[in-house]
């Protein structure tokens, strides 16, 4: 009888994992945010080298995140990632005024391809706990997503190594998804 | 070992006509111009052998196999549905002056998808089909005609289809019949030396018997390929196999990480060997993005920082791959080392052991 039960649950909630994407610009905090989704616990990170990739239940809905490095000279290499993506998130530093300008650029260039063409953007305003951070408004503008068509976007403060905010994007991310 | 001399004729680059191609693929039996090659490069050893003809070490028998391979048209194989009548494709293909994405995009497609590629429609199960494939392959080693077994391999032939009839696979049939391009053609496709035929001998069996230095050693060096890259990678030295000697372990220079090795020593064989490959791999990356930045007309392209993602792996052992990148020269050596020594040791239990 047990077995009936979760076949029949099974068929109502498929668990088809989602495959994200997580990008951005170099120390921007992505590995961190992956295992503080992962694992519910700061881990000390070093730049990564090639991908991160783990799987996080949440909310009944297995995400299997990829964290891309992003170093400069490997950026040319995420369009390796894209194929299959339902959702990307976009991770930015919003203390990192400098180089936003880049994380604008990078963004757009990306969600120009073809093979990206459908997925949802989740951005993660990453830092919010630093006194300079830019906010989510500054960010929405800096980064023109108002210039986005045809795109579904949320823009998210977090703070990974509170774990604040982290969830509330992956909530956005799972009812758009279920949607879809 | 020798160096590469450049041939006149039919310098031109496989995927975009450019006339000054230097590398070539060994797999796809073409030559590429620099920015082709840097996307075959960052689409991975799996799908492309890429090797510089100006720089990279080759046995001369596979430097003429590619040159062979190239000349009597192996691309018209992979681009078969260009040249169909009436076909919209050809004005698909880039030339020398399109961008890199545009290159990009055409090279995928041709070589990832194999999208071009010449296809048969056969009406009969697939297993017949392979059977077929097979004997053919069988038959055509036996002769000099490189470009017919290239394309019975590139439509899927198996390269050690053990024909039933006849009792042997096509390396047995090319040693036999001395063709020597032919097998390094079988052996770049992954056929093995020590299958055995229905009299329980090998290709190595056959090339001792019939005395033939040449193939024998190629047999040979193919069966030692990832330890003698190893070696050749630490000291710049491989082991003499006439003589005997399978291994070669550099004795100074490098100490075992005692920590490392004990963990490499739990590992059972089958995860020993995927580590090997993986490692291989990597050696293969260093070494190729070493000459990569040697040469004076590579700086405007991507090189390949680490292994590209191979989607026939798992997306563990794809992350534990691209982390090789991460170990600096001297770890990396010592890694490689440990593998080396461990190999030997794992050899030598086995040996025991029959």
């Amino acid at each position: 009888m047990g077995l009936t039960i979760s076949s029949v649950f099974n068929r109502l909630f498929s668990k088809k994992p989602m495959r994200i994407l997580m990008v951005g610009l170099d120390a921007a905090g992505k590995t961190t945010i992956l295992y503080k989704l992962k694992l519910g616990e700061i881990v000390t990170t070093i730049p990564t080298i090639g991908f991160n990739v783990e799987t996080v239940e949440y909310k009944n809905i297995s995400f299997t995140v990829w964290d891309v490095g992003g170093q400069t000279k490997i950026r040319k290499l995420w369009r390796h990632y894209f194929s299959n993506t339902d959702g990307l998130i976009f991770v930015v530093d919003s203390n990192d005024r400098d180089r936003i300008v880049e994380a604008e650029q990078e963004l757009h260039n990306m969600l120009s391809e073809e093979e990206l063409r459908d997925s949802v953007l989740l951005i993660f305003a990453n830092k919010q706990d630093l006194p300079n951070s830019m906010s989510t408004a500054e960010l929405t503008d800096k980064l023109k997503l108002n210039t986005l068509r045809n795109r579904k976007w949320y823009i998210q403060a977090t703070c990974a190594t509170q774990g604040t905010g982290l969830y509330e994007g992956l909530d956005w991310l799972s009812n758009e998804l279920a949607n879809k | 070992m020798s160096r590469a001399k450049p041939k006149q004729n039919l310098e031109v680059c496989g995927d975009c006509g450019a006339l000054d191609a230097t590398w070539a693929s060994v797999n796809k039996g073409i030559l590429l111009c620099t920015p082709c090659c840097s996307i075959h490069r960052s689409l991975g050893r799996h799908i492309s052998q890429v090797k510089s003809l100006l720089k990279g070490s080759w046995h001369p028998n596979q430097l003429n196999m590619v040159y062979a391979l190239n000349n009597n048209g192996a691309n018209n194989i992979w681009e078969h549905a260009l040249f169909e009548n009436g076909s919209k494709l050809m004005k698909k293909k880039p030339t020398a002056k399109d961008s890199i994405n545009i290159k990009q995009e055409y090279i995928k497609m041709k070589h990832v998808q194999c999208a071009f590629a010449f296809r048969e429609s056969y009406e009969d199960g697939l297993l017949s089909v392979e059977n077929e494939l097979g004997k053919q392959l069988h038959a055509s080693v036996r002769t000099a005609n490189l470009e017919t077994s290239f394309r019975l391999l590139a439509l899927g032939a198996d390269p050690n289809y053990f024909h039933d009839e006849k009792g042997s696979t096509p390396l047995h049939i090319a040693i036999k019949s001395d063709q020597k391009l032919q097998v390094e053609l079988l052996l770049v496709h992954g056929a093995d030396p020590s299958y055995p035929d229905n009299q329980g001998k090998t290709a190595l069996d056959y090339a001792r018997k019939f005395n033939n230095r040449d193939l024998l050693s190629r047999l040979i060096e193919n069966q030692y390929e990832v330890t003698d890259t190893f070696s050749y990678y630490l000291s710049l030295h491989k082991p003499d196999h006439n003589s005997g000697m399978h291994f070669y372990i550099p004795q100074t220079g490098f100490k075992s990480n005692s920590v490392c090795l004990s963990k490499l020593q739990k590992i059972n064989n089958t995860l020993f060997e995927e580590l090997a490959m993986d490692v291989f791999d990597e050696v293969d990356r260093r070494e190729t993005e070493a000459i990569w930045l040697s040469c004076g007309d590579t700086t405007d392209f991507n090189g390949v920082p680490f292994l590209p993602v191979d989607n026939t792996l798992s997306t563990t052992r794809n992350q534990g791959r691209q982390k090789l990148a991460r170990f600096s020269t001297p770890e990396f050596k010592s890694l490689v080392y440990d593998i080396l020594v461990d190999t030997q040791r794992r050899q030598m239990m086995s040996d025991n052991g029959n």
